[in-house]
Formats: structure tokens, C-alpha cells, sequence
């Protein structure tokens, strides 16, 4: 293999020998200093899971959840009172659940038995349901621990609609947030409107709005039959918490909460043990398990998103992988994970991931960082998620970076359609919109992602003028019309100054 | 100033040799020592193409090609919207990843979906093939685990294609995936393997796949479908995959046929649709069908109440319908749908 002729040149000339000297007396100096950080990686999910667990039993000694039902109970007994319940109301109503739970957590199983019990009376399966949440209540130090395990599995099994949104208001009252990853995860599955609704209710008692856009969906939809309980529960929200509409608080909550309008969500070490054992199921062969975890987690928030920087430098590459996924999935309200995802950049098999989250996450100093990976040095899956990162970053600032990379000769194709993007988005839209174009005509191109960029800045200049106006309406009939959009484009380019 | 100048020249005719011999000396050392020159990184097909115009033109025209840019693909994902679809539809390489593990997601070359880099690719280059040969450009390094079915589990034991082959006797016959979707060009093994992979896509993968009977029994038709050839269930558990049996009056000769009615599906439904039931037929499973009529109430339903149902006399035609989604316009006339394939037909006359 020949050395590039330049080199030779460089070798040839004496002039330039001093120059050569300098530079290899550099390197060398270079050598000598301190080496590149070195990441470490650990077993993160063990190390991390028993180091909670040592906390938890020292500062929350376990609490009595017993589960199954203890054989003195007297079957009949709570039958009898759960018929008294059911014909009652009031005071005698509340003696009567209050003899129920007076029994002792060992009664919760067997209520929850009588509530699944289609053969059963539905007054009395009510009641069961109701004695559960009293349990709660009124006597949470004793019973709460326990209730949230069964309606947990309520949750999840219930195959009558009602008891799952039953399980989902009771959660709510239980403050006890290691139930709250559960309540996420029903969101991916739930069908019923109403526990929609409730579902999101009861996130929101934990600070979480992982439910609104169900609920908003079923609040929007006058034919849903719990769309007035959708509105009513959403104007609830928006009072407690002093917004607007549930949509102006779900934007908030989704932008990372950047004028802290919301309270700060503080996590029970119970919860983040929870966390810990969702992060170990990205090391599943199955990607049922793994697609259930990056689900919750892109619903989750900052105390999340520091277990999941901690994962990031766990031995198992797919931890890694699949942990810098979901940080980026969670957007703003991963910020915290900012700076390990900066470091996550020196791990080659990850960086490609951790750039693309670094730019979700949406820490603008990450902007200089992600700049850096452009360079023609670096591997060119770092490079073209680099780009990505940008574009999500969409940064003003990012512009001249950009221009110098696209002005490489030679760019291949797919970073040359990455750095345009990022150029659109950050505010280069004119000098961008040829080449996307280009990129969506490319069948060697992923088309969608360029048509995303080029859309917004279509959108954001649609009022500047009756070229613009065409070109947006161009664009939102791409799909049907593909050549309109670019006769449009470039009518409103060559209209520029 | 002028005492230290033989000094310096020194120096710098020092460094300047040295210079020169890191510039152009590396090489004659380095080939000295023995040593070879480092793989080829190939990073997209198209690279492959250049000398394996033939196999990449095989690659193209099966599903492995198109799982990135397929339409229904596109549709179901809503254009990949849905991240989790991507681990699978545009995989790293395999033996990066390591053989038998799950696959993880790429950042590069998307469209080209499950590629000759996925399959071929090495860790820091170089290609695995069924040969070794360093004579030509790609350096081909034998591999084994190449057609081992331990290289397809890694997505498709996803849902639990592979396991079910494990269970069934063509494992215990060793016949694994690559002699029904791999099988010899011209089924001459010096031809090498095909690299379609087809299976649904083929015509005559679906027909060998099952057999479709029927009969009367006690004056009921009764069908019968069984999977007798696939190595996993029928369809195999792609969740969009569906198989549907229509059945219709048999219309006298001359005679306008009246519509299709739908009378079974098999398909896996997806992880959200928790309230539609697995009809997948198993591997060497027979599935016995009632031909029956149902209640107007539920027009378009697919997962009939068979208590409900009221049997057919007389001469019937009864199809068996395959679809790439799950998805029919019209069920009383599944051939309209572009993508549904006719698989089998009977009729059955008292």
C-alpha cells in the first residue's frame, strides 16, 4: 500500500521538515500526557440492585404483605359482611368495611378473590373492590404495602374492565410509588376508555403524565362512553396542578418542566429498586420484555433517567444499547442524563446511540459535543448520528458547524442527508431544502426524516408569502402528489434572494 | 549561535531519516514481520453486488431486502415511528452481536433491511461465507455458523418461529431453516444456495406448506387443514402474516357465483390486540372447520363464534386465503385484496 502522496511531498521538502519536526515533537508530547478517559464498565444492574436493596432493608425494614390467605379467616364471616356492606350505606356502610379490614391484611387476597368472582352478586364484588381501597386508606402503614401487590395483578388480569379501573383509582391512593412503573405499562395494553381515565388519574398522584394523551384522546372523543368522565377528571388536573388544559400540562411535563411549573417528583428508593429491575430485563432474549421496558421507560422521568445513566456502563452491551435508547425516548426529562451520555461518546458501541440521545435530551451545551463528532476522523456511524443528535438538538448555533461538514467533498450519501436535517432544523432551512429533496427522491435514502425536516421549516415559514403558503400546502400532500412538493420547493428557492 | 549549528544539522538530518523511514519504512517492516494485511470493512451490499451481481439480484426479490422499505412494513410501523420495530428490520450484523443472541438495532444503511452485512459481516471485517478463499477481493473466512439455525434466532425466535421447529420432526430429521428457505440453485449444491429466502412470498412454499381438505360427515362439510410441510406454524408468527378460509355457494355452470364468507383466520395477534386469540395452526397441526354460515350482526368480524354458526348444505367452494397484513377490505371478495395470495382451492359436492 503506497502512502498518500501528499505525505511524500510533505517528506520531500526540507522547508517542511521543521514544520514535521514540530508536529512529531507534539505528538510525542501528546503520547507522553495523560491518556484518553478510559470508560469502565461494571455490572451495573447487580451492583446497583443489591445496593439498594441493602438501603431498603435498612431504612424501610419489611413491612408483613402477606398473600395468602390466612386459614382462621372465617369464609362465612366475610361473606356476611360483605352482604352487610352491600345493603348499607353511611355510617353502617363504613362500620362494615371497617370490621372487614379489621380482619388484618391477611383478608385483602380474599377480598380481591370475592371482586374477581363473576358468579358473584355485582353489589357484593363491589363492596369487596371498596373494602380494598378503605384498607388503604385508613390504615395504609398496615395494609398498603399488600394491596398494591394484589391490585397490581388486578391490573393486569382483571378481565372485567371495571375492576382494572377500580385496581387503577386504588393505586392512585396508595402512595406508594413502586406501583407507578405497573401503571405505565398498562397504558401500552389498556383498551377500556374508563381506565384509561382512571389510569391517568392515578399517575398524576405521583407526579407522572405518562396517561394524559389518553385521556385526552378520550376526552376529544364525544362518542367514548367515559368521555365525560375524561373532562371532568382533566379539568380536575388542570386545577390541582394550575394549568390551562391537559394539553399545556402534558407539554410541560414532556419539555422537561424547564420553569419548574410542576412539583419535583421524589422517588422511594422502593421505586428505583422497581426501575432496577425493569433496566435488567433489556438484557432479555426476548424483545417482548425489552419493548415493554423502553415503553415505560419513555414515560418516565428524572429519578428514571439516573438509573438509566447508571446502565449505561454496564457490562452487557444490550443494557447499554437499549438503556441509551430509552434515555433518548424519554427527551427533556432525561436531561439529568446529559453528561454520562456525553461520557457514553468514548464507548465505540455505543456511541452512535448515546449521540442521537444526547440531542433527544435536549441539553444545549451537548451542542459543541456532538459538533465534534462530525469530523471526518470519526467513525462514520458517529458522524451521521451526530447529525441526528443536532437535529433533534436544533440549535442556531449548530449552523456553521454544519456548513463545514456538508462542505466536505466526497460526504457519503446518508451523512450528507443527516447534516441537512440538522441544518433545517437548526434554522438553515433555504440551504438545506435542496438537498433534502434530493435525499427524498433517494431510494438508497430513508425518505421520512427529511420529509420531517423540510416540513418544518415549511411550516414555520408558511405565512411569509404565497410561495411559502404553496410550498407547506405542497408538502402536506407529499404523500399523494411527491412531485408537487419538489416543484414547490424549488419555486420558493429560486424565488430567495 | 554558529557552534551549536553542526549540532542542530545533526539533529535534524536525525529526525529527518526518521521521519522519512515512519513515512515509507512501515510498510517493509511490517511485511518483513510476517504480518497480514487487516480485513476489508464492508459497510453496505451494494459493495457485495460488484462481484455477486446474481445473489444480490436474488437478495432483492425476496422479503430480507425490503423488511426496511416494505409498504406494510411501513404502514404497520408507521414509518419506523415505532422504534422497537427497527432491532429486527435493520439489524447489525449478526456475528457482531454474537451468534444466537437477540439482535440490536443499526444507525447506517436502514433501507438496505436485513442485508448480506447482516448475515456476512465480521467484527473488524472480512466476510463469512461457506468457503475460505483469500485470493479474492472479500476474503471469504469459512464459517459454519453461517447456515446454522442458530443465526436466524436471533430475530426470528422472537416469536418463538425457531422454537417450534425445535419441537417438531424436522428438527429431529435435521432439516433446519435453510433447506426450506436456502435451498440449492437448480438443487445443485455446487450452485451454491439461494438467497431469496423465501417462504410466504412463495407460491410454492405456501402450497407445500398445508393441505386443505374437506368432507361430509353426517351431512356437515367438515375441512380439514393441516400444516404438513412448514418447519413452524402456518402462517409462521409474523403478526401481520394471516391465513383465511372463504367459503361460497358452488354456482352452476353459467351462473353469477354468489360472494365469499369468511369462516376461519389463522394469525398471532400482536401484543396489543389482547382480546384477539392465537388461531396460528402449529406445526404438524389439523385444524377441523365447521363450513358455517354466521350471524349478520357482526359484519367483518374474523374470529367467529362458532355456536353461533348454522352449517352449509349443499355444494360448496372453499378457498384458503395467505396475506402479508392482516387487514381485508372486503371479505366478501378477498381476491380484490393486492396482496392476498389464493393458496388453495376445493370444492366439495354431496
Amino acid at each position: 500500500m503506497s502512502e498518500p502522496s501528499h505525505l511524500r511531498a510533505i517528506a520531500r521538502r526540507p522547508a517542511l521538515l521543521a514544520g514535521a519536526l514540530a508536529l512529531l515533537l507534539f505528538q510525542s508530547c501528546s503520547d507522553a500526557g495523560p491518556a484518553a478517559p478510559v470508560v469502565e464498565l461494571v455490572p451495573f444492574v447487580t451492583q446497583r440492585s443489591a445496593e439498594l436493596a441493602a438501603r431498603i432493608n435498612e431504612l424501610e425494614p419489611a413491612t408483613e404483605r402477606p398473600m395468602e390467605p390466612v386459614d382462621d379467616l372465617d369464609p362465612s364471616q366475610i361473606s356476611g359482611l360483605l352482604e352487610f356492606v352491600s345493603s348499607s350505606s353511611g355510617d353502617l356502610r363504613r362500620a362494615g368495611l371497617d370490621d372487614l379490614i379489621a380482619l388484618g391484611p391477611a383478608v385483602l387476597p380474599l377480598l380481591i378473590e370475592r371482586a374477581r368472582d363473576a358468579e358473584l352478586d355485582g353489589a357484593k364484588r363491589a363492596a369487596a373492590m371498596e373494602a380494598v381501597d378503605h384498607a388503604i386508606l385508613s390504615a395504609p402503614e398496615l395494609h398498603a404495602e399488600a394491596a398494591v401487590d394484589l391490585l397490581i395483578d388486578l391490573l393486569k388480569t382483571g378481565e372485567e374492565p371495571w375492576l382494572r379501573s377500580r385496581a387503577a383509582w386504588y393505586l392512585g391512593h396508595a402512595e406508594l410509588d413502586r406501583c407507578v412503573p405497573a401503571l405505565v405499562l398498562r397504558l401500552k395494553y389498556e383498551k377500556d376508555g374508563e381506565t384509561v381515565v382512571w389510569l391517568a388519574q392515578a399517575l398524576s398522584r405521583y407526579l407522572n403524565f405518562a396517561g394524559l394523551p389518553g385521556l385526552i384522546a378520550v376526552a376529544n372523543d364525544p362518542a367514548a362512553p367515559a368521555n365525560g368522565l375524561a373532562r371532568q377528571t382533566a379539568s380536575e388536573l388542570c386545577t390541582e396542578f394550575g394549568f390551562p388544559s391537559a394539553e399545556a400540562l402534558l407539554q410541560t411535563w414532556d419539555s422537561g418542566d424547564p420553569d419548574d411549573a410542576l412539583p419535583p417528583p421524589s422517588r422511594s428508593l422502593a421505586f428505583r429498586a422497581e426501575i432496577l429491575h425493569w433496566i435488567a430485563r433489556l438484557d432479555e432474549y426476548q424483545l417482548r420484555g425489552v419493548d415493554d421496558a423502553r415503553f415505560l421507560f419513555e414515560r418516565l422521568d428524572e429519578p428514571a433517567a439516573s438509573e438509566l445513566a447508571g446502565a449505561l456502563f454496564d457490562e452487557s452491551p444490550h443494557v447499554r444499547l437499549h438503556a441509551a435508547q430509552s434515555l433518548g425516548r424519554m427527551g427533556r426529562r432525561a436531561a439529568v442524563a446529559a453528561t454520562p451520555l456525553g461520557r457514553a461518546l468514548a464507548l465505540p458501541d455505543l456511541a452512535p446511540t448515546a449521540a442521537e440521545a444526547l440531542g433527544s435530551v435536549g441539553f444545549y451545551q451537548s451542542g459543541p459535543e456532538l459538533e465534534a463528532r462530525l469530523a471526518p476522523t470519526e467513525a462514520l456511524e458517529l458522524r451521521v448520528a451526530a447529525a441526528r443528535g443536532l437535529a433533534r438538538l436544533g440549535l442556531a448555533d449548530s449552523g456553521p458547524g454544519l456548513r463545514a461538514a456538508l462542505a466536505v467533498p466526497d460526504n457519503p450519501p446518508e451523512l450528507r442527508q443527516a447534516l441537512a436535517e440538522a441544518l433545517a432544523y437548526s434554522g438553515g432551512g433555504p440551504e438545506a431544502a435542496p438537498i433534502l429533496l434530493e435525499c427524498i427522491a433517494s431510494p438508497r435514502l430513508e425518505p421520512s426524516t427529511s420529509l420531517a425536516a423540510l416540513g418544518q421549516w415549511l411550516a414555520q415559514t408558511r405565512d411569509n408569502g404565497p410561495l411559502h403558503a404553496a410550498a407547506f400546502s405542497a408538502w402536506r400532500d407529499a404523500e399523494d402528489k411527491p412531485d408537487d412538493l419538489a416543484i414547490a420547493v424549488e419555486a420558493l428557492l429560486a424565488a430567495q434572494p | 549561535m554558529n557552534a551549536l549549528r553542526p549540532v542542530l544539522g545533526l539533529l535534524l538530518l536525525g529526525v529527518s531519516v526518521w521521519f522519512a523511514l515512519g513515512l515509507f519504512g512501515s510498510e517493509g517492516s511490517e511485511g518483513s514481520e510476517g504480518s497480514e494485511a487487516a480485513p476489508t470493512v464492508f459497510t453496505d451490499s451494494a459493495s457485495c453486488a460488484q462481484c455477486h451481481e446474481a445473489t444480490y439480484a436474488e437478495w432483492q426479490g425476496g422479503q430480507h431486502s425490503t423488511s426496511w422499505t416494505g409498504e406494510a412494513v411501513r404502514e404497520i410501523s408507521n414509518d419506523f415511528a415505532n422504534q422497537d420495530c427497527i432491532d429486527c428490520h435493520a439489524p447489525q450484523p449478526v456475528f457482531a452481536t454474537g451468534i444466537g443472541e437477540r439482535v440490536l438495532p443499526r444507525t447506517l444503511n436502514r433501507v438496505d433491511g436485513v442485508d448480506c452485512i447482516t448475515c456476512h459481516a465480521l467484527p473488524g471485517g472480512g466476510v463469512a461465507a461457506s468457503f475460505t478463499d483469500a485470493s479474492v477481493p472479500c476474503g471469504p473466512v469459512e464459517r459454519t455458523e453461517l447456515i446454522s439455525v442458530e443465526h436466524c434466532v436471533g430475530c426470528h425466535n422472537q416469536h418463538q418461529t425457531v422454537d417450534q421447529w425445535r419441537s417438531s420432526r424436522w428438527a429431529e430429521q435435521r432439516i433446519t431453516c435453510i433447506d426450506c428457505h436456502m435451498p440449492y440453485r437448480d438443487g445443485d449444491p455446487s450452485k451454491g444456495r439461494l438467497h431469496g429466502m423465501h417462504g410466504g412470498s412463495s407460491l410454492e412454499n405456501l402450497k407445500s406448506a398445508t393441505e386443505l381438505r374437506g368432507a361430509s360427515e353426517d351431512g356437515i362439510w367438515m375441512l380439514e387443514l393441516e400444516n404438513v410441510g412448514a418447519g413452524h406454524s402456518f402462517p409462521a408468527d409474523e403478526r401481520s402474516r394471516t391465513a383465511d378460509i372463504f367459503w361460497r355457494p358452488l354456482a352452476p355452470a353459467g351462473e353469477e357465483p354468489a360472494a365469499w364468507t369468511h369462516l376461519h383466520r389463522f394469525r398471532s395477534p400482536y401484543r396489543s390486540e389482547v382480546d384477539i386469540p392465537d388461531t396460528l395452526l402449529q406445526v404438524h397441526e389439523t385444524r377441523r372447520i365447521v363450513v358455517q354460515r354466521f350471524p349478520e350482526s357482526n359484519p367483518g368480524e374474523m374470529y367467529h363464534d362458532v355456536e353461533l354458526g348454522v352449517p352449509v348444505e349443499g355444494p360448496v367452494e372453499v378457498v384458503l386465503y395467505y396475506k402479508r397484513s392482516p387487514f381485508y377490505l372486503d371479505l366478501s371478495d378477498p381476491a380484490a385484496e393486492a396482496d392476498a395470495v389464493l393458496v388453495h382451492r376445493i370444492d366439495l359436492r354431496p
